[in-house]
């Protein structure tokens, strides 16, 4: 049986006496296939909640998708928070033992999912989106939004949260993104008006006069009096608490049997204006523009659960979306299939020494960015990326994609000058499409390596990485 | 046929003439061809006569420029507004705010009214969810209006370039001047034998029936579809009271304040009339039953004496009372005179009267054709040709749908459940009555 981690930490409350501990930095050494949870003591909810983030932060399948345990939660602890765990144990419960032991076996399952894991790479799981459709997929249950004021979507996905660097960066984006792949669906919870500058879900909606656009506005009921016609705003009838008409003096008695109200009529104070059809405005309490409501952004918020496919991707990896896209538009090759058109191309250069071909390594910095703040519309930004390249990339060179955003090209029969040439054409157009048409921050590292005696494809990579890394 | 004619008129006498023949040569003759002839063959030389009086009238008028509220309020004319709203910005008297009230519309009046809006094409659009009736809708663009002349229409109508700033000319010849009935021609012509019929009628009672009424100080009625106000006489009236025939009764409300009320006949609307004989007959009957409501029972203190007694207003109601309704008695006995004594000849004089009356409309409408010279379109002058129908159309039709609806209104108060207003409306202005 798999035994609980209390995760340790200075002016912590011990841990019960039978429970192992370590400290969360710690939690790469111990053996963690023995491990069936981590305990976080929240008597400090600030620091209990810097943990988990720590825990899920971590590229090791075994560390971030863990489940995580609160004990000691008392009743101060905000709800968003307190749900980003997988279990509470409140203050007050003393048969640890007992507890432990239930939540390993509710666990169970979880790390059975886990273990059957495998790892993508070396490294862990670096991509964003990866790591939260493993955890949904470990987890085996339905995500539902929580209401709060907390987060400027205006709902979070508690125990999403702590996956991500920071607050408010891209959970919905990934999770829309998710959905559209077919890996996770989504069950309609609730529909929002978002700002369509910053994506804040806190909008104010004000009428405003259609001349000045003032909102200082004044409403008047219309009162109708059936016996003589008169009609004429509340204020025209009021007499102390009567409703007097003052075409004929008769104290209206009855709505709907001497008397109905017509209409509404607006007055502006500003300008004196006199209307009926305000103009509907919102601010936004983030960014404090103003924008009409047509123009904001419509989301849905949904509970997702994985689908068979989005199950597949998690045990197996899934395909970056901008790989796909390349694959489909520029004819990006595979990098093992690279590797052999690279040696290939190197022994043709060295043997007839009659011509020269260049190696170019080139990385963006802002694929990962992209993903979690465009979401959806990743794919609109990554077709036009697509489209940047296959201006630049001749149908003889060689083009692939190495771990989303390192991007080889074999530039073939070309000699290095034309090829800083070609480089520098091609950085300065994808600059331009993110920096200048779509505001995304980006730079560009790259290196041209002419094929030469020595040439070695992963050291080149790996030096490129180290230089700019 | 022929040959009855010719026999009964070498048989006839000075006074067997005025026995056959006494309503059309002691009453209609005298009234309608005579006294119209009389007023409107001095009128138009006056008129012309007056150039330089209307010259300075307009130059005070554009000196002052004040504003002018054109109130049109309707039920379901969301399809008349866009060309309403064109003939509007095409005015020659540029200050103006136009307020349109869509009375509970279930159309989608609504819609069009506000795009206008928004297009800046009318001033003002209200909507009044609960349909309140005519009344209270034109009093809703009322309480709204700013102008210092309160122009009303009808939303299905259309004004001639010149019309907003020829209706406003007689307030600046004379101050005692109330209001101004603005002339109303028929828009839709030739859609129908209906609307023929109608042509022709409008341009007897309307174009040169109420400049005569206008020139003898006894004109009777502004009508709801162009007529000029002026809005400080509008609101010390509150407005205008529960129709139907509302019209007809604020022009009286008028008259009683002591202010003239005149027929400007150059200042032309063009208006959609009822397309059917079934609709006509519609219209007429709720028209047809304000006389008995308003002038009969409302303002019968026009025709009684009293401190306020106004000999120009009890005629102006006196000649609508005695012509329309007691002239309709006139015609039951003249009905049963024929069928009882003079049935043998019942065909001649049929016949006779109908050349009688036909000859009659031809000499009205020669004086029409004369009163309003080239602002007569090409097919108001061809409608001539139906001319004959008329004695049939008026003498007939018309005066049927009028002596029920007297009886009607006499009998049931019917105008009381007419569906123009809402039942609860209705319920209440009969109640209160």
């Amino acid at each position: 049986m798999r035994e609980p981690i209390c995760i340790s930490s200075q002016g912590m409350p011990a841990c019960p006496s039978n429970a192992s501990a370590a400290g969360i930095e710690d939690l790469e050494s111990i053996e963690l296939g023995a491990v069936s949870f981590f305990a976080i003591d929240m008597t400090d909810w600030q620091v209990g909640y810097s943990q988990i983030r720590h825990i899920r932060s971590s590229q090791l399948s075994s560390i971030y998708l863990k489940p995580v345990l609160f004990q000691g939660v008392s009743d101060n602890v905000p709800r968003e928070i307190l749900y980003a765990a997988d279990g509470i144990l409140k203050t007050g419960e003393t048969d640890f033992t007992r507890e432990y032991n239930n939540w390993s076996s509710r666990f169970e399952d979880i790390n059975s999912r886990i273990d059957s894991l495998k790892e993508i790479t070396e490294k862990g799981d670096s991509n964003i989106t990866f790591k939260v459709l493993r955890f949904i997929y470990t987890r085996g249950s339905a995500f539902k939004p929580v209401q709060s004021s907390k987060n400027i979507n205006g709902y979070i996905y508690p125990s999403l949260e702590p996956l991500f660097p920071k607050p408010d960066t891209g959970v919905l984006e990934t999770l829309e993104y998710l959905s559209d792949q077919k890996l996770i669906s989504g069950e309609y919870v609730s529909r929002l008006h978002n700002c369509t500058h910053c994506g804040c879900a806190f909008l104010n909606f004000y009428e405003t006069c259609p001349d000045c656009s003032s909102s200082d506005l004044r409403t008047e009921e219309l009162i109708h009096h059936f016996k003589c016609a008169n009609i004429g705003e509340i204020s025209d009838y009021k007499k102390g608490d009567a409703l007097v008409c003052p075409k004929c003096d008769k104290v209206l008695r009855h709505i709907g049997v001497d008397y109905d109200k017509a209409s509404i009529m607006y007055h502006c104070n500003n300008c004196q204006n006199v209307f009926q059809d305000p103009v509907v405005m919102t601010s936004c309490y983030n960014c404090w523009r103003q924008t009409p409501p047509e123009n904001q952004v419509m989301r849905d918020i949904s509970t997702y659960t994985i689908t068979a496919l989005g199950q597949n991707a998690a045990q197996h990896g899934m395909d970056s979306l901008l790989e796909v896209i390349l694959e489909k538009k520029v004819h990006a090759i595979p990098f093992n299939v690279f590797k052999t058109f690279f040696s290939l191309e190197l022994s043709r250069i060295l043997r007839y020494k009659v011509s020269e071909s260049c190696l170019v390594i080139l990385r963006l910095d802002a694929i990962n960015k992209i993903y979690s703040t465009l979401g959806k519309r990743s794919t609109e930004v990554f077709n036009e990326l697509s489209d940047t390249f296959k201006e630049n990339i001749r149908t003889s060179d060689i083009f692939s994609v190495k771990d989303e955003n390192i991007f080889l090209i074999i530039l073939t029969e070309t000699p290095p000058d034309n090829a800083k040439i070609a480089v520098d054409r091609l950085e300065n157009q994808i600059l331009s499409l993110l920096n200048s048409n779509l505001k995304i921050d980006c730079s560009v590292a790259r290196q041209v390596h002419p094929f030469a005696k020595g040439l070695d494809l992963e050291e080149a990579i790996e030096h490129f990485l180290k230089s700019y890394v | 046929m022929f040959n009855s004619i010719i026999d009964f008129f070498e048989t006839l006498t000075v006074m067997k003439l005025l026995a056959y023949f006494w309503p059309f040569f002691l009453l209609d003759m005298t009234r309608y061809l005579v006294l119209d002839g009389i007023v409107l063959l001095t009128y138009i030389p006056r008129r012309r006569r007056k150039k330089k009086e209307y010259k300075a009238a307009r130059k005070m008028l554009f000196h002052e420029r004040p504003l002018v509220s054109i109130l049109v309020p309707g039920k379901n004319e969301g399809k008349h507004l866009q060309k309403l709203a064109e003939s509007l910005a095409a005015q020659t008297y540029r200050n103006i705010e136009s307020i349109i009230v869509d009375d509970g519309s279930d159309d989608n009046t609504p819609f069009i009214g506000r795009r206008l809006q928004r297009e800046n094409k009318i001033s003002l659009f209200i909507r009044n969810e609960i349909r309140g009736g005519k009344a209270s809708a034109a009093n809703t663009a009322l309480r709204y209006a700013r102008g210092k002349f309160v122009i009303h229409l009808d939303a299905d109508s259309h004004l001639e370039k010149n019309a907003i700033e020829t209706i406003l000319l007689p307030f600046y010849m004379d101050p005692e001047i109330g209001a101004v009935g603005g002339d109303i021609r028929v828009a839709n012509v030739d859609t129908s034998l209906a609307t023929r019929c109608q042509t022709i009628e409008y341009i007897k009672s309307i174009s040169t029936g109420r400049t005569v009424s206008s020139e003898l100080g006894i004109l009777r009625i502004i009508a709801g579809a162009h007529g000029a106000f002026r809005r400080e006489i509008l609101n010390r009236l509150h407005g205008w009271d529960v129709g139907p025939g509302l019209d007809g009764d604020i022009t009286v409300k008028i008259r009683k304040l002591g202010f003239k009320v005149i027929h400007e006949p150059f200042a032309i609307c063009y208006t959609n009339v009822p397309d059917t004989f079934r609709k006509l007959i519609r219209q007429r009957f709720r028209w047809d039953r304000s006389l008995v409501r308003f002038r009969v029972r409302k303002h019968k203190d026009i025709l009684l004496p009293s401190k306020a007694f106004s000999i120009k207003n009890f005629l102006a109601s006196a000649d609508n009372v005695f012509f329309n309704l007691i002239m309709d008695g006139k015609w039951c006995l003249y009905v049963i005179q024929i069928l009882f004594f003079t049935r043998s000849d019942i065909g001649v004089v049929f016949v006779v009267n109908m050349i009688l009356y036909g000859l009659a409309n031809i000499f009205e409408f020669l004086l029409a054709v004369t009163l309003l010279g080239k602002t007569m379109r090409k097919k108001d002058l061809k409608i001539a040709l139906w001319l004959p129908l008329i004695p049939i159309y008026t003498g007939m039709l018309l005066r049927l749908v009028r002596t029920f609806a007297y009886i009607m209104e006499f009998l049931f108060k019917s105008s009381f459940f007419d569906r123009w207003n809402p039942w609860k409306v209705s319920k209440i202005s009969k109640t209160q009555e």
